[in-house]
Formats: structure tokens, sequence, C-alpha cells
């Protein structure tokens, strides 16, 4: 294929790829990871400081890439930034993942990587997963990043790629053990580790140790973390992996979510297509396609799908990192089917069948993004936060408005455990809130936000408060909100007689 | 044996020891049959719902022959009802089934009944509609010697937390309607008639409903 018709071609892939990431990002209210890495990033843009935290959070990388998306957004304030403006710079590297599969085309060849360019644009985990103010995309485009630069024996682009992968997340040594042995297993000659590798090492630890120790404002000697803490990032993750109650899932879950996925009143979810071109292309791949490359890819796949659906703990998202070399299979399996075709007219078959699945892919990436980006029955969705989250914002606001303090009034939230997020982004604008995951000696407060747990205890301690409604965060999670006698009769005057509903 | 347990041999104890000093007798009312069992642990939308007891309602002491004073006694609305008669309200029939509740036009609307003289009233014993664990929304229950409710009402429950019946901010709490319907303290007061209002339900539609009012009192001399 000439050089401009795949440029071309790749160029309106990203477009494709942009549509379904850059409409409505705000549609979906924060999860509460996304309040998390929200308030994080507020301490680097407002302060100039990051401290990486071995226990939680992972890496920065995303919230040193939001610094330009958020400053073209305009606002000076992080309580007027909105959802969109920390989502939009995930949206632009989930879309750069379709041109950035070009870098692989030497080893699969131009054909194969433009049609991964087409299921990476419309596959339904990678639209979603790119509009969430997480680090996977991130890890999974410097994974592309790493593997492509490894094949194409350039050192410090791969020594860069894999830095970034480690200061994005600790489940990075996923990734290099997968493809570690693929590459041993795949590999004829006796490996050996050459000057390129220790270069590629060299700029990886000092890639990973700059962005992850190495903010624009120094912190204060006395707060400068140990880099060696970063290896205790893995206690905690070791632990988490053995399985949450929240996250512990079946071996089984991320086939059953990605690739079969049936409920009722909603659309059968599967990504399927890919699946099975997949292994088409890893057992049938083109003459153009170089084996050895393909063998690896196939092994890479294997092994980080069998490792990640063998820890209990799991997160939708987790999936992308099996799913992004998938989906580069699923090019070489196409490419692989059409070369087979004898003839043309069998080869315009091929092509229209899988234009018109992946037409498919597009329109449950839109049913996933757009339609039922809320609801517990899209695979794809995750403990999300349910809307009630704004209606509960805007109620505190209103009523702040009245109070003779506004946003200084004090707020106290009383949750039965630390899974309160995303309320410290919610509640943002408000400088006097604190949170307690016990009941306090003295809860009056103007505003208290309680667990349905703290019920029985707090309401005798609340005299003078009336239990105004319940507000969901989640659907298993509730919050009741009690406000002060003197505050609400003044809000009920100002906000008028409710209208009746039929 | 149990620590709650002995708190309620105790207990029980101690209220009959009252209750012989002082010539009280458990509240006379009969409950209904349970139409489902348990109750939701979910909390409709907006509202301000208490926790269920999860175990059954302790019986109040009332003084020696209080009876139900709204059995059979004239009932009369702010609407004529949509469904079904009035007279189901006092008739004495509370079983959750087809046909034992009034059904009243939706937005505010109240039922009152005329206990044909004032009397010391202890508790007012209601049942809106218990074939399923809704939640009635703005329940007020007041009592006047007044029939137009202008002078001298006393306001026995609100949970209109938001006031949007007109009626005053109410602290009482949202409650999931169940065949023991909801007790309401009276403290004694002297009264002709109780008025109660509501505002529909979190049922399929927005009707209100009425299965049952008791109305425990002694009756005037």
């Amino acid at each position: 294929m000439r050089r401009f018709a795949s440029a071309g071609l790749a160029l309106f892939l990203l477009g494709l790829a942009l549509l379904l990431r850059l409409p409505q990002l705000g549609n979906r209210p924060f999860h509460a990871d996304e309040a998390v890495h929200a308030v994080k990033f507020r301490e680097l843009w407002e302060h100039g400081r990051y401290r990486y935290d071995p226990n939680e959070f992972h890496g920065p990388t995303i919230y040193y890439a939001a610094l330009p998306t958020v400053a073209a957004s305009g606002h000076k304030t992080f309580v007027a930034l909105q959802e969109a403006d920390l989502r939009l710079v995930i949206a632009l590297v989930g879309a750069a993942l379709v041109p950035l599969f070009l870098l692989l085309r030497k080893p699969l060849g131009t054909s194969a990587v433009l049609w991964a360019g087409l299921f990476a644009a419309l596959s339904p985990a990678l639209v979603f997963y790119s509009r969430y103010f997480i680090q996977e995309v991130f890890l999974v485009v410097f994974t592309l990043v790493f593997l492509a630069s490894v094949t194409l024996k350039k050192p410090i682009a791969a020594g860069i790629a894999a830095g970034l992968m480690v200061a994005t997340k600790e489940t990075a040594v996923l990734t290099f053990f997968a493809a570690g042995v693929a590459w041993l297993l795949v590999s004829r000659k006796r490996p050996t580790l050459g000057r390129s590798f220790w270069l590629a090492l060299g700029v990886a630890i000092t890639v990973a140790c700059v962005a992850l120790y190495g903010c624009y404002r120094p912190l204060p000697t006395e707060a400068r973390p140990n880099p060696l803490q970063y290896f205790q990032a893995y206690t905690p993750w070791l632990h988490r992996a053995a399985g949450e109650e929240l996250h512990k899932n079946p071996w089984f879950d991320y086939l059953e979510r990605f690739f079969w996925h049936r409920r009722e009143g909603v659309p059968l979810w599967s990504e399927s297509l890919i699946l099975l071109l997949g292994i088409f292309g890893a057992l049938k791949p083109p003459t153009t396609a170089e084996r050895p490359f393909v063998r690896f890819l196939a092994l890479f796949t294997l092994f980080l799908t069998v490792g990640y659906s063998l820890i209990p703990y799991k997160t939708p998202w987790c999936a992308l990192n099996f799913l992004m070399p998938l989906t580069l299979l699923a090019g070489v399996g196409v490419a692989g089917l059409i070369e087979r075709a004898a003839k043309l007219p069998a080869k315009a078959l091929i092509t229209g069948l899988i234009l018109l699945a992946s037409a498919h892919l597009g329109w449950l990436s839109y049913q996933t993004s757009f339609v039922h980006f809320a609801s517990n029955k899209n695979p794809y969705v995750f403990s999300p936060t349910v809307p009630d989250v704004v209606k509960l914002k805007t109620r505190i606001e209103d009523l702040a408005k009245v109070h003779p303090d506004h946003e200084k009034l004090v707020i106290k939230v009383l949750s039965k455990d630390g899974y309160y997020w995303p309320l410290p982004w919610y509640l943002r604008r408000f400088e006097n809130i604190g949170y307690w995951t016990q009941l306090p000696a003295d809860p009056d407060a103007p505003l208290v936000l309680a667990s349905p747990e703290f019920d029985e205890a707090l309401t005798p301690k609340l005299k003078d408060h009336i239990m105004t409604g319940f507000f969901a965060l989640r659907p298993d999670a509730s919050y009741e909100l009690f406000v002060k006698m003197n505050l609400w009769e003044p809000y009920l005057k100002q906000r008028g007689p409710v209208e009746d509903e039929e | 044996m149990k620590k709650s347990h002995l708190f309620t041999l105790v207990t029980t104890l101690a209220l009959a020891g009252a209750a012989l000093a002082q010539d009280t007798i458990p509240l006379p009312a009969v409950l209904p049959k349970p139409n489902f069992i348990g109750t939701p642990s979910d909390a409709p939308a907006g509202a301000n719902v208490e926790k269920p007891l999860g175990r059954p309602r302790p019986i109040p002491q009332v003084p020696k022959g209080t009876v139900n004073l709204a059995l059979h006694k004239k009932v009369t609305a702010s609407k004529a009802p949509y469904e079904g008669s009035l007279d189901l309200i006092t008739d004495g029939v509370k079983d959750a089934k087809q046909g034992s509740a009034v059904e009243m036009y939706p937005k505010l609307q109240w039922v009152q009944i005329d206990l044909e003289a004032a009397s010391e009233l202890s508790y007012v014993l209601v049942w809106h509609f218990h074939e399923q664990p809704v939640v009635f929304r703005d329940v007020i229950v007041q009592v006047s010697n007044d029939p137009k409710f202008v002078e001298g009402v006393t306001t026995l429950y609100n949970n209109d937390a938001d006031n949007s019946a007109g009626l005053g901010i109410g602290k009482d709490r949202e409650y999931f309607e169940t065949s023991e319907g909801r007790l309401i303290a009276a403290n004694k007061v002297k009264a002709r008639y109780v008025r109660l209002y509501s505002r529909g339900s979190t049922y399929t539609d927005p009707l209100n409903r009425y299965t049952e009012v008791e109305v425990y009192g002694l009756p005037s001399k």
C-alpha cells in the first residue's frame, strides 16, 4: 500500500477514534477512582508538587499529561474544572493509539495494522476507558511504543517507554514479565543482554525516577520519598491481588464481560469479533507479517490474558492490557483472511463483512459510552457513581448560598468506610469540610452527610437538624443529608413552593 | 440468656407492673396479616425514610377503657374518592387485599374522621396501603375540635420535610408501609376531628390510598 494512502487511512481512523472519544466527556459522573486522581492532580497543578505514594494511586504520568490540556481549557481554579477537562487528555491519548499502530507496520504489515487501527478506534472497551481519568490507556499506549521500539531496535525509545510504563502503573511489571517470557520462547538464539539492553534499562530507570520523584517544585527535604519505596508498592498490591470483596471476581470475569455479556433490556455486548479474528491471526498470519513477531504477540497476549484472569482482584479496565495486543492480532487475522481469498470478489466480500461487523462494534461503543454509561447492565461500567451525586452537590451548593458563611460553612461527612469518594471532588468548593469514618464526639455542623449506619446514633445528637433525604453515590452506597433547621427554613423560603408531580 | 432477651423480659415485667399500678392496658389494636416479608433496604430517591425496626413494634400501654373511637365513624375528604368509598377507612377491615383501600386523587389530599365528640386520644394508627413496602409522601396527622381545622389545630405527625404541603416543616421521618401501620402518639390531646394528609406515594401510580385509620382514646362521658 502506498505510504500516502496508508497515512490517509490512519488519519481517517484517528478521526473515527476521536469521534467516539471526545463528545460528551462529562456525561458520566466521576468514578471514585477518577475523583482520587483529580485531587492528586490538583496538588501538582496548584502547587507544582507530586509525591509518590506506594500504598495507593499509581504513578503521575496522567497528572503531568493533563497539565497542558487543562491549561487549554482556560480554567484558572480547581473548582472551575469539570470532569471533561480532565478526561480530555485520556481521550486524546486513547485516540493516538490508533495511528501509533503504524509503528508496527514493518513486522505486521500495513494492512494488518490499519485493520487493527479500525478495531481499536471502535472497540467499546478502548473507547469507554479512553473516557475515564485513570491510568490504563496510558499504560497501554506506552506498552505499544515499548514493543515497537524493541522490535525496531531503538533502545532509547524503548527505555523511555518502559520508564513511562513504570511511572504510570505498577502492573507494568506484568507486561514486562509476559513480554520477557514470550520473547524467550520465540527467540531461536540463546538470549544475551547486550549493550542495547543496558542502555534501555538505564534510560528506563532514569525516566521512571524523574517521573516518580522529580516534580518541578521540589518537596521539602523531610517530605522527599526514598526512590526504593517504589518497590514497597507491591506489598499492598500483592495483598489486594488476592482479592478484596469489592474487586474479587472469578477467573472468567474478563472473558464473560468483554466477549459475551447478555443482560435483559440492553444490547448483547460482545467484542468476540476481535477475539476470533485475533485467534485466526495468531494461527494464520499473512505472508507480509513476520512470523516470529506474530508468535511473540500471540504468546504475549495469551500470558497477559491468563495472568490478569488468574488474579482474583479485577477491575475491568485492566483488560485493556491484553485487548490492545489482541486487537493487533485481529488486524493480522483480517490481513490473513483477505490474502487467502483467491479472487477479487471473495476479497471484497470478506472486506465488506468485516466492515459491517466493525460497524456493529462502533454501535456497541455508542451504546456503551453514550446510552448505557451509568447502567449496571453495561459490562464496562464498574462500581459506577450514580447521577444522584450531582443532585446532592446542587442541594449542598444551594444550601450554602443561604448560609451566612456561604462556601465556608462547616460540612461533616461521616462515612462507614473510606469509600466516600468521589465526594471530595463534587464538594471541592467547600473549604471547611471534614471526613470521618467513625462517629465523632461532636458531629454537630450546619450540614452533616452520614452513612445510614450512623442514623440511630446520630439522630439523638442532631436534635436541631432535619434529615432531608437520601442521596446515592453508587447503587450500594447512600448518604443521609442532615440540615440544621435554622438553615433549612430559610433555604425552603428562598426555594419557593414545589410543584406537584402528576 | 442473651442480654437482649433479658432486657425484654425486664422491660415487660416492669411495664406489666406499671400497668397494674396505673390501671393501664396494652393498646387493643389487632394487626392485619402481613402481605410481604421484610422491607427493602434501598430507600426511594429523595426520601428521608427511617430504618425499619427489624422486629415487631413494642405494644404501648394505654388507659383502661381505651377503644378505637374511629370505628364506623363518618369520614369526609378533600375530594370525592377516585375509586371506592370513604367508609372503607373506618370499616375495621385492614387486610391488604383488593378493594380494602379507598383510592383518592393524586397531589395533596386529606381525609377527616368525625369522632362525634371530643375525646382524650392516646394513639392514631394508620394503614395507607400495605400490599407492598411503599412510602407515602407528606404524611401529616392533625386533630382539632374545629371541623374546618382553622382553630385549635394540633399536629401529631408531620414528615413533610420540605414543607411542600404548606402546613409547616415536619421533622418526622418517612417510613415504609407495613401491616403494622403507623402508630402516632396523640399525647392525651382532647379532640373531635382527626385529619390525615398525604401526597401520593412511591407506588406505581400517584394516587393517595387509605386502608384503615384507627383512633384510640377514651370515649367521652
